[in-house]
């Protein structure tokens, strides 16, 4: 049984008299432990998707089915909670909150969990046990987005939405990173 | 424990200090300014209303040429009075050059009425003939204590008083005789003494109480003691000069702070309102982050809320400081100057505070949360974005070419972003125009004041002089007076009472009611459009403060009765701009037509003259 199921979704913007296709009629499905992956160049509507997948937006069309429920039918109050205990979510630009430095910006997830891992855990796992009293400006772009990634995974969630994790990684630490989630993905398996 | 949430936002208080510490400055300038005021008022009007209660003030004064004990007997027995004693009052003058005048009362029994307030000294035992009960603030004025003794009257009829005590008394509160608008403590004092001690004075004024549960209204107790004391004139508290110079300076005050209050209030609400909903907006994306972690509307809004009330807290603490120990102390060291009370202190708080906290935690909460409601509704996934610049990126400036052209690079960038914003611009301006308009408006009242005595004094008031004959005077005695002041350009006779007029639904206000001769030179009377008016044969003039007040316009009849009952029907002539005071005037002939019931003997006359 598949857990994440795209059904012709589309996503639509309208500015003014112009409407901008973001998504169009996108199908997919990853399967429990798996780990997705969505290519395509700039502009093709990555970020859509994770956004939709994410409850963060609302699809124009089509089904986004998670353990067989769709999403585009949930409420406010039941997004909510999709985002609090289901999702982790890594931002392109990582959204961290600049006046909280690394091991609190992961509290402030963690303090919504039910089951979460410790702050320094997490940041641990992404390799900044002693950066996590640094501010975000304090931190380079890589190290930032390391909080990020750290930010997501205290959560412990069901589905973990990175958006390009390793844009601003050099290419050791980028295989670093992507060997953490895929043994993350592997080690948290749902049955 | 203090959640990560509540640490992000604290910082974000501390990063934005300047602000919130400005707009704290605001509000509790608003909160010091109403509570301030309301406290000095409240405190005073406490005061004066627990000391009237325990001195136990009386409802009403009734004044005959001589009460008889029968008379005061019939007045006792009459439905729903509590109490009743009669006085002999007398003023008696103190030789010198000083011209102090002491009011002085004389009881033959203990006073339960009025009850003096024994401040030094003793009381009187009730048969001492020559010992009195000085007024506090007359033997302060002339340096006279306990023991001391005072000589009043002229050549035989001089007299040696013993000061026994030094009282307050309840009806004093803030003496000020008539024509005085402050007091004159070193000119006029009071006293009380034993009926004994004046014997050629007989009693002469009955002062009452109606018991409280009494539902009869003031015109019906008026007129059943009309009818047991023929020939006298009874008067209300209303009338009475201490209690209604009270009210009317604690009306007057708390009016004047109403209105600065809620215009400095109103400029605090939106100054607050702008900056706090500007900070909620540039946590757009953090409120996005938020959200995308999963935290609840009602999370968000009820911790963004500390905004709010980070504000009024301090606010709170800082605004009552202000009223309490600057604004309502400062003027209650003024009032107390004023009014002769037991001056205990200012009360620490009045409604008026919790109000006004209220109002502040209202406007900065609601601001805060508000403008987070309204953020929220957005998906999180667009707080995250920057928010996009409005629609219509050209104003209607652009469009006129050769004024667009001559503008800078930054020029036209800060006149677009003015245009953009709206709702922002509005705010500011009236922002702005409030602040100015509270500049002008203390200056102004200041100036209007001034233009208004200038109007009084140049072209209302003609007269240089005006005499107030105590006491009704013969022929001769008149004619003496003009004699001596035969320098004088005009003199114009003319009779003032006190009365009480009658408007639509209930509304009674008690003026004076000044008559004069129709070729009067003293005062010059404009109506409403400037254009001089003289006093017609029927009639009275009123002023447009007396028009609102009773709901009366020209050509409406209005009723005035005297303080001994008489009335005196007068129709409105005409709404005349008389820049001081609320009284109502008439021509003689007009007075005499409108005579209902037969009238007194002139009980009040004065000369105004002109030099
Ligand atoms: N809020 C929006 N309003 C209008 N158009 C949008 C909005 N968000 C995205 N788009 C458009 O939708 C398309 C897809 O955008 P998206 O951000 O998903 O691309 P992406 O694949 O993530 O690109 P990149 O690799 O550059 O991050 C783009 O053409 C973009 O301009
Ligand atoms: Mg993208």
């Amino acid at each position: 049984m598949a857990d994440v199921i795209f059904d012709n979704v589309s996503k639509d913007y309208q500015i003014g008299e112009i409407t901008i296709q973001a998504a169009k009629k996108v199908s997919f499905q990853v399967r429990n432990g798996e780990l997705g992956i969505i290519l395509g160049p700039s502009g093709a509507g990555k970020t859509t998707v994770l956004n939709l997948l994410g409850g963060m937006e609302n699809a124009t069309s089509g089904k986004i089915l998670f353990d067989g429920k769709d999403i585009t039918v949930m409420n406010d109050l039941e997004l909510t909670d999709y985002r609090r205990y289901k999702i982790g979510f890594v931002f392109q630009f990582y959204n961290l909150i600049p006046n909280l430095t690394a091991a609190e910006n992961v509290e402030l997830a963690k303090q919504v969990c039910r089951s979460p891992l410790e702050p320094e855990e997490a940041l641990g796992i992404v390799g900044l046990k002693d950066r996590i009293h640094n501010f975000p400006a304090q931190l380079s772009g890589g190290e930032q987005q390391r909080v990020a990634i750290a930010r997501a995974i205290c959560k412990k969630p069901d589905l973990l939405l990175c958006d390009e994790p390793t844009g601003a990684l050099d290419t050791e630490t980028g295989k670093t990173v992507l060997r953490v989630l895929s043994d993350i993905s592997r080690k948290w398996e749902k049955r | 424990m203090v959640t990560m949430l509540q640490k992000k936002i604290l910082r974000d208080i501390k990063e934005n200090r300047w602000a919130f510490l400005a707009i704290v400055c605001i509000c509790s300038l608003g909160i010091a300014l109403f509570s301030g005021i309301n406290l000095y008022v409240s405190t005073v009007k406490n005061e004066v209303a627990d000391y009237y209660e325990q001195a136990n003030l009386a409802d009403y004064w009734i004044y005959k040429v001589e009460v008889s004990d029968s008379d005061l007997n019939n007045i006792r027995s009459l439905t729903d009075i509590q109490e009743a004693q009669r006085r002999k009052v007398t003023d008696i003058s103190l030789p010198g050059a000083s011209g102090a005048v002491l009011h002085i009362h004389a009881v033959d029994e203990a006073a339960i009425i009025n009850v003096p307030e024994l401040l030094e000294g003793n009381l009187l035992d009730g048969s001492e003939t020559n010992a009195l009960l000085l007024d506090s603030r007359f033997a302060e004025a002339h340096d006279l204590s306990v023991g001391d003794i005072i000589t009043t009257g002229e050549s035989e009829r001089q007299k040696e008083w013993l000061i026994k005590g030094i009282i307050r008394d309840v009806e004093y509160v803030y003496y000020a005789p008539e024509g005085l608008t402050v007091p004159e403590y070193h000119k006029y004092g009071f006293a009380y003494t034993n009926a004994s001690a004046l014997p050629d004075v007989a009693f002469n004024e009955i002062v009452l109480t109606v018991h409280e549960a009494s539902n009869l209204s003031q015109e019906e107790i008026s007129n059943k003691v009309r009818k047991t004391l023929e020939g006298a004139n009874i008067l209300s508290r209303h009338h009475q000069t201490s209690y209604r110079k009270v009210a009317d300076a604690m009306t007057g005050v708390k009016q004047i702070g109403l209105l600065f209050s809620i215009a400095f209030f109103l400029t605090a609400a939106l100054v607050t309102w702008i900056t706090v909903s500007r900070m909620m907006e540039n946590q757009r994306q953090h409120l996005g982050t938020l959200r995308s972690l999963g935290y609840s509307k009602k999370e968000i809004t009820g911790r963004y809320a500390l905004f709010g009330g980070l504000i009024t807290i301090p606010s709170m603490i800082l605004g009552w400081v202000i009223a309490r120990y600057l604004i309502a102390e400062f003027l209650y060291g003024i009032g107390i100057t004023y009014y002769t009370i037991d001056a205990t202190g200012v009360t620490p708080f009045t409604l008026h505070f919790f109000l006004s906290v209220l109002c502040v935690a209202a406007v900065t909460c609601g601001a805060a949360m508000l403008s987070c409601r309204k953020l929220l509704k957005l998906t999180p996934a667009s707080l995250m974005r920057p928010k996009p610049p409005a629609h219509g990126h050209r104003i209607l400036l652009e469009r006129i070419t050769p004024f667009w052209r001559r503008l800078s690079f930054s020029g036209k960038i800060v006149t677009r972003n003015l245009f953009r914003n709206k709702a922002r611009m509005l705010m500011g301006l009236v922002g702005i125009i409030g602040s100015t308009s509270l500049i002008l408006c203390g200056f102004g009242l200041m100036n209007s004041i001034n233009a208004m005595l200038d109007k009084a004094f140049d072209e209302t008031v003609q007269y240089n002089v005006e005499i107030k004959l105590r006491t009704p005077s013969t022929g001769e005695q008149l004619s003496d007076i003009y004699d001596t002041l035969n320098s004088a350009r005009n003199i114009d006779a003319t009779m003032a009472f006190s009365v009480y007029l009658y408007g639509e639904d209930g509304n009674v206000q008690s003026p004076y009611l000044v008559v004069m001769d129709e070729g009067q030179k003293s005062l010059g009377f404009k109506d409403t459009k400037g254009n001089s008016v003289h006093f017609p044969e029927d009639g009275a003039f009123i002023t447009p403060r007396m028009a609102a007040a009773l709901g009366v316009d020209v050509g409406d009849t209005l009723t005035a009765q005297l303080l001994d009952g008489s009335i005196i029907s007068l129709e409105v002539a005409n709404i005349v701009d008389f820049p001081l005071g609320n009284e109502v005037y008439m021509g003689k002939t007009a007075f005499f037509k409108g005579i209902r019931s037969p009238v007194p003997g002139k009980n009040a006359a004065d000369k105004r003259a002109g030099a």
